[in-house]
């Protein structure tokens, strides 16, 4: 079968996998489990969602989610209440896969799985916002590129600009620091294009329609 | 060929007895099929008594030397030169590394990185970050009024070479950060 387990082994890996996700928002895995495990957990968010207008079935779907994930105490309190609320206005869509480059040791290519508007360990909104504080520490102007990703992440996030605006503060404060990282010593970017791609310029934000429950 | 060399034999009596018993003949106990047995050249001087003689004495020795069992096996019939190996393993295109050239600027730090990849040096510091943001709070140390008493609480211990090489990690293998735009 997949990943060269039988269907018990694949069933347990991916309830594991789903388990630590729901449980710190951020893993780091190979694609093809990051997949298997993203599916089952949007699965999993939708039919919360579907199950959560009636009391009665709340309290079914519960129980049966004991079946489905490990670590109960934390995992099931976090997806019936705490997910619910951040993904309101969201229909799909509620993870996401960012590529990285391959583990040392066996070169397997790797990737990072992370549940999209968490106010935890977002990976996306923290290397924006990395940019953003490069761009404000040489004083140069957001580029439209970057200001569609700024618009991207925040729109959907819960005190989106706030949050964005401390974690700017704190990548100024810890990463531009060290003599490798000092913006100072180094030539300025000349364009706003990334040097490579030509096609960075036009780029605009179109915001998701709120839909109906 | 599966022969049973009675060497010790074979030295003991001497050249006269040579052809009786330099014969090969094939160890009791292996399924042999009968096409591989060794055929027997000369019949004259040997009757089958004393052959059969000569066959229990090879197996009561039991200290034969057995090679494969009576089975021919594939081997190789001339060893590979250096040329031919070399041209094998590194002469193929496939096998040898690829430039990579789907290079991009990172937009936070300004050095190389993949296109559709994330550069990895700024999701290090980030990493690094949340690792020290969500470690425990380090343990508070216990105030003694008389320092005397920590003494023989807590001994101390003396940190030998080695541990403190360990400590340091400077034998973890690390990414290199890439270079520079420009």
């Amino acid at each position: 079968m997949t990943l060269g387990r039988n269907a018990k082994q694949v069933k347990h890996t991916i309830r594991n996998l789903v388990s630590s996700l729901i449980q710190y928002e951020h893993i780091t895995t190979t694609p093809a489990k990051a997949k298997l495990a993203s599916n089952y957990i949007e699965n999993l968010i939708l039919k919360t969602k579907k199950n959560s207008n009636n009391k009665n079935t709340i309290i079914e779907w519960k129980k049966s989610l004991y079946g489905k994930l490990y670590n109960q105490d934390i995992t099931i309190d976090k997806l019936t209440n705490e997910f619910l609320n951040r993904y309101l206005n969201r229909n799909s869509g509620f993870t996401r896969l960012i590529k990285l480059e391959s583990r040392f040791g066996d070169n397997a290519p790797q990737v990072a799985l992370e549940m999209v508007d968490n106010s935890n360990k977002e990976l996306m909104f923290w290397y924006i916002a990395k940019i953003v504080a490069r761009l404000e520490l040489q004083g140069l102007e957001i580029d439209p590129l970057t200001k569609k990703n700024m618009d991207k992440v925040i729109s959907e996030k819960i005190n989106g600009e706030l949050e964005f605006k401390k974690i700017v503060q704190i990548c100024k404060d810890n990463f531009f620091n060290n003599d490798d990282n000092n913006l100072d010593l180094k030539p300025r970017f000349k364009n706003h294009s990334n040097g490579f791609n030509k096609q960075t310029t036009n780029f605009q934000f179109v915001p998701r329609e709120n839909n109906k429950q | 060929m599966s022969f049973l060399l009675k060497s010790a034999g074979i030295l003991g009596l001497g050249e006269s007895l040579l052809p009786r018993i330099g014969i090969p003949s094939i160890k009791v106990g292996v399924t042999v099929p009968a096409f591989l047995q060794p055929q027997q050249v000369s019949e004259e001087s040997t009757t089958l008594d004393e052959k059969l003689c000569d066959h229990q004495e090879c197996h009561d020795a039991g200290h034969g030397i057995s090679i494969d069992d009576g089975i021919l096996k594939a081997a190789p019939k001339k060893k590979v030169s250096h040329m031919k190996r070399r041209q094998r393993l590194y002469g193929p295109g496939d096998k040898q590394i690829k430039l990579k050239e789907n290079l991009n600027r990172c937009p936070a730090c300004g050095h190389y990185k993949r296109s559709h990849y994330l550069c990895m040096n700024c999701v290090g510091q980030i990493r690094k970050y949340w690792k020290d943001r969500d470690a425990p709070a380090p343990k508070e140390a216990e105030e003694f009024v008389n320092p005397r008493d920590e003494q023989i609480l807590y001994p101390g211990k003396t940190e030998r070479e080695y541990e403190k090489k360990l400590k340091s990690k400077d034998w973890l293998l690390r990414r290199p950060k890439t270079l520079p735009v420009e």
